[in-house]
């Protein structure tokens, strides 16, 4: 029997039912005992660590701000020693570290590997798998040793592990894509057309390279939340990146060159209408990219989980610290500020009076038309000269003098409060041209429960506060008032204090890391899916590159259109006099329009709130996925009334 | 007259394709006329007759088609396909249409594309799979069906391509210079498919600018120039020379030529004679395929297609009545036998064929009244006459005259069935 003869022969067996039969059989047993075993083992060995605490007795009339200085749980982070505050603080630090027997830590990834090894065999595969898998350890293992070569080796394995896996999912979504019917079969031929021409496998071996050689990239002096930080970043918005370039190219390929190349000629001459073929190419491109961000999201969650498994700054091995401490400081804010999905809330605006503002409004007509007569006839310079006024309110509001203070307040916190998780309090205090060698020392007093914080801080850079839920009052606002300088010891800072419109907030924890990040890969696919109609439907009547030029510039408009709305409130379209000058006007009507529909799709900003370990909430999937579901089934309608209406056997004028 | 008419003709539902007064204009982007591609073209394919659409390059023929298809639309006039609109989403189940290139998805292998296309048609897995070893198959591809299409030949793609043309097993086929590319024993295999295909009931418009091709299938044409229709009508009325009759025997000599020859002399009064004695000539069409039948029955290695197998099953359905079908299958074998080119397919009875030759009997009588001085042996032979191979065969002049007063495929003593 030769190699070939062998390799049928292989290929018979994995593929016949018995083999599937069997092969699934064992590994399910496989899985099962495996997990018994180590319940079993880590209920016997791993005893729970806790740490517990006797929260010290207040005397009567000692300062509470004194007393924060004595806490001996956090320093300078509880802001009051009393007894609830000491239980906040036990409960969140055992929180933390009953992470580190988590068994959903092992649970998930077990449950997740029996499953591809289910759908593997099931393809026909499973002793070719099997083959590979052997084949990438034994290459890990001798690798390792190697001098020189273990990061190639690693690299290498991944990319290996990771192409397996995608060409596994392939075949899958091919399966489902099997059934005779005109879209799904327009759709497995699209599917198949991106993985057999170059143009996609390109930017798929790109992506696999890219995820392989990440965790390559990092620093291991880097503090470990910093570490994990920039993987979820670049394994998150590098990979959306090339995933969404992607989407964009083969989508207006796949429909163009059927139609410059006349392959579509033999399609539409079938009995397929033209609603069908646009969904079907829809289909297959949406479906690469859902595999392609399976194969993302599952390298991006299993490698970040594997860094979270190993020791932070400050330890000598997961969750143990060298310096006897009980839990280290980059271990607590990597479990309570990143590997979360935290809410946040802004300062509620400041209280305006109406009447107020608009005598304001007109004394500054009434200055201004000194120099231009006319000014205030038009009801744009009222609506400018008013929003004007706001912009300095609102910069005032926040804007701190030496040696004053200001009131902020925070509202819908009463959630925080109920479920006793710590408030954290991030600010990034500005003055002048924020000198690096200066440090400002900023005073909080919190009105619910008479704690305060004194805090020295470098100027313009992010700190974070840790406060108890007693912060918050009954009806679920946290009313704060900042002093610019030390408050207790009457030392004003030497300049004003300015907190920009992002550089004030609190925020808690409100759900799980892991289904925060379910809901941003949602979030991520349902925009591939947008940006997928968008390359159908503008190559149904367009060339190849003008319709590749629309879809990348319905892209960037979508992707930018927060920054292009804020830059326009900024942005001066009127010359010396106040007149709008036609041009800028044009352009600053264009930009409005074209941006203010994307605005909630920049919102979304998934990637960014997974790195930042802000939650996602449901709500905001459900509007934002209705919005985008809505603006895809929008140009859907379009283009398949364009492509109906097409007369095929010509391809731009020819 | 074309306002008039438009207004109160009705498409015939009978007809599978009408086109009334088509024109079609190609315009440039500034909406100017760039060509008159197609003018006030009307016809009507009927149901089971093998239509052929001829004319030199740039004649409308391929626009003509992708009208039909919907592919474009006519600038004016009117066009119907089994009485709907070409644009009718459910007739394209009863097309099937092969394009003037083979236009086909090249990282796929021959079964996958067939699997594709009969995927749009919904065909259950079952049918699917049969329908696509049957055809890959007949069109000789077997032994590169899992290779990609990038890696084929020109002539093999056109095969695929005629593939996935019946692929739904049409009632009407759309073949747009169906031989292009092809070898002569695939152009053959064509021909003869689509004269089968005709004969089992198939509807078929064949366009070509090979006329040799045309000739030989089709009932009907058409004939364009300019976008206009310059003839319409049947082979025969068509190509047939009304002022020439042609007697087609065995080799005679000079004597018995010089007879006959006398007899149509005295017959009409010294005003016709034989105008032309020859050979005839094998045609070069059956010389190759002869060879290569030789090389295939050797064994003899190729990477190239196959030879073709049967016509797919499915795509035989109930054979049409014909009228002589006897009668043509029988005169058939006899002419097999005879000096016949070898077919590579079944032989196929065509229903244009012309009629065979006068009975065997009267071609005896006619030719051996002298004995043929090629094939006399050396030896000296008996000096009393050759008998007669018609006992009652009547005499030489009669039977001329009847040849020459009865048309075309009557044979005397016999009537059409």
């Amino acid at each position: 029997m030769n190699f070939g003869e062998r390799m049928r022969a292989i290929d018979r067996i994995q593929k016949s039912r018995l083999f599937k039969l069997i092969a699934t059989a064992v590994v399910i047993l496989a899985s099962i005992s495996g997990l018994v075993s180590y319940a079993v083992l880590h209920k016997v060995d791993a005893p729970r660590v806790e740490f517990e605490i006797t929260p010290p007795e207040k005397p009567a009339g000692v300062d509470s701000a004194a007393d924060a200085k004595q806490s001996p749980v956090v320093e300078n982070q509880v802001p009051s020693p009393e007894e609830s505050n000491a239980r906040i603080a036990v409960r969140t630090i055992n929180s933390i570290l009953a992470r580190k027997s988590e068994t959903s830590q092992v649970v998930v990834p077990v449950i997740g590997a029996t499953l591809f090894a289910i759908l593997v065999i099931w393809l026909g595969l499973g002793l070719s798998y099997i083959a590979i898998a052997l084949g990438l350890i034994g290459a890990f293992f001798v690798g390792r040793f190697v001098p020189g070569f273990r990061s190639w080796v690693v690299f290498f394995v991944g990319a290996g592990a990771l192409w397996a896996i995608f060409l596994a999912l392939m075949s899958a979504a091919r399966m489902l894509l099997s059934a005779p019917h005109q879209v799904f079969s327009i759709a497995r031929n699209t599917l198949d057309q991106a993985v057999r021409m170059k143009v996609s496998a390109v930017f798929v071996v790109l992506l696999v390279l890219l995820l392989a050689a990440l965790p390559l990239l990092l620093d291991s002096n880097q503090a470990l939340r910093y570490r994990v930080q920039s993987f979820l970043q670049y394994g998150t918005s590098l990979s959306y990146t090339i995933i969404a370039v992607l989407t964009v190219l083969f989508s207006v390929y796949t429909v163009a060159t059927e139609q410059r190349d006349r392959l579509i000629w033999q399609t539409v001459t079938k009995p397929v209408a033209a609603w069908q073929y646009v969904l079907g190419k829809w289909l297959g491109v949406v479906t690469l990219s859902a595999v392609l961000l399976s194969v993302t999201g599952g390298a991006v969650y299993l490698f970040t989980e594997y860094l979270r498994s190993g020791p932070a700054q400050g330890e000598s091995e997961a969750f143990l610290t060298t310096d006897g401490s009980v839990i280290s400081a980059d271990r607590r804010v990597l479990e309570t500020q990143v590997l979360t999905a935290r809410v946040t809330v802004l300062p509620e605006p400041p209280a305006v009076d109406e009447k107020a503002i608009n005598e304001s409004v007109e004394a500054r007509i009434k200055a201004e038309q000194h120099n231009r007569p006319n000014f205030g006839s038009d009801p744009a310079d009222r609506e400018g000269a008013t929003a004007d006024l706001m912009r300095a309110i609102n910069i005032e509001s926040r804007t701190i003098e030496p040696g004053r203070d200001r009131v902020f307040a925070f509202a819908g916190l009463k959630e925080a409060k109920d479920s006793g998780v710590p408030i954290i309090l991030r600010f990034r205090p500005e003055s002048g041209s924020n000198r690096p060698d200066l440090q400002y020392t900023l005073t909080f007093l919190f009105a619910a429960n008479g704690s305060s914080v004194v805090e020295k801080v470098a100027l313009a850079q992010s700190h974070t506060i840790a406060l108890s839920p007693g912060v918050v009052n009954d009806e679920g606002m946290l009313i704060v008032s900042i002093v610019n300088g030390d408050f207790f010891n009457r030392v004003p800072n030497p300049g004003v204090t300015y907190f920009a419109v992002d550089a004030l907030e609190v925020s808690y924890s409100a759900g799980s890391y892991r289904v925060n990040f379910l809901r941003v890969f949602a979030v991520l696919w349902l925009k591939t899916a947008f940006i997928a109609m968008a390359g159908v439907c503008s190559a149904t009547f367009l060339s190849f590159s003008v319709a590749t030029l629309t879809a990348f510039g319905i892209f960037l408009v979508a992707e930018s259109a927060r920054f292009i709305t804020d830059a326009l409130d900024n942005w001066n379209i009127t010359d010396n006099k106040g007149n709008d000058l036609p041009f800028f006007w044009v352009i600053d009507r264009i930009a409005t329009g074209v941006s203010t529909p994307f605005r909630f799709y920049a919102d979304l900003r998934p990637a960014q709130r997974l790195v930042e370990g802000v939650l996602l909430p449901w709500s905001s999937v459900a509007t934002g996925g209705l919005l985008l579901i809505l603006l895809t089934a929008g140009l859907f309608v379009i283009g398949s009334l364009i492509f109906r209406s097409r007369e095929l056997a010509i391809y731009s004028g020819n | 007259m074309v306002a008039s008419q438009s207004a109160s003709e009705q498409f015939k539902t009978d007809a599978v394709v009408q086109c009334q007064h088509l024109t079609k204009v190609f315009k440039d982007f500034w909406l100017r006329q760039n060509a008159r591609a197609v003018e006030n073209l009307s016809f009507e394919i009927r149901p089971r007759e093998v239509f052929g659409l001829l004319g030199p390059n740039g004649s409308g023929k391929s626009t003509t088609i992708k009208i039909i298809l919907g592919l474009l639309r006519p600038t004016s006039g009117r066009v119907a396909v089994f009485g709907k609109p070409p644009t009718d989403v459910a007739v394209k189940r009863r097309i099937g249409y092969l394009p003037e290139e083979s236009y086909l998805y090249q990282f796929l292998n021959a079964r996958e594309t067939l699997d594709y296309y009969a995927k749009l048609f919904q065909l259950d897995y079952r049918t699917r799979q049969r329908r696509i070893d049957e055809l890959i198959d007949m069109v000789g591809l077997a032994g590169a069906q899992f290779r990609p299409v990038r890696d084929y030949s020109k002539g093999m793609q056109r095969r695929i391509g005629i593939a996935q043309a019946l692929i739904n097993d049409p009632d009407f086929l759309i073949l747009d210079e169906p031989t292009t590319g092809l070898d002569p024993v695939g152009t053959r295999q064509v021909k003869d498919l689509i004269i089968e295909l005709g004969r089992r009931g198939k509807t078929i418009l064949l366009s070509s600018h090979l006329l040799a091709d045309v000739e030989d299938c089709v009932h009907r044409m058409v004939v364009l120039y300019g976008g206009q229709k310059r003839e319409e009508g049947t082979c025969d009325s068509l190509l047939e020379v009304g002022d020439r009759t042609t007697i087609e025997t065995d080799t005679l000599d000079e004597a018995t030529i010089a007879e006959i020859d006398s007899v149509i002399r005295r017959r009409t009064g010294g005003n016709k004679s034989i105008l032309k004695v020859a050979r005839p000539r094998q045609k070069l069409e059956e010389f190759f395929l002869q060879i290569v039948e030789k090389a295939r029955a050797s064994h003899v290695a190729t990477s190239g297609a196959q030879a073709g197998g049967p016509t797919a099953s499915f795509l035989l359905g109930e054979a049409a009545p014909v009228a002589g079908d006897q009668l043509i299958e029988s005169l058939t074998a006899e002419s097999n036998q005879s000096a016949a080119p070898v077919s590579i397919v079944q032989p196929v009875a065509t229903a244009q064929a012309p009629a065979k030759g006068p009975d065997a009997d009267i071609i005896g009588s006619l030719t051996s009244a002298q004995p043929e001085v090629s094939k006399q042996p050396a030896v000296a032979r008996p000096s009393a006459p050759m008998p007669s191979k018609a006992p009652t065969a009547p005499p030489d002049d009669d039977v001329i005259s009847r040849l020459l007063d009865k048309p075309d495929g009557d044979a005397p003593g016999r009537g059409n069935a």
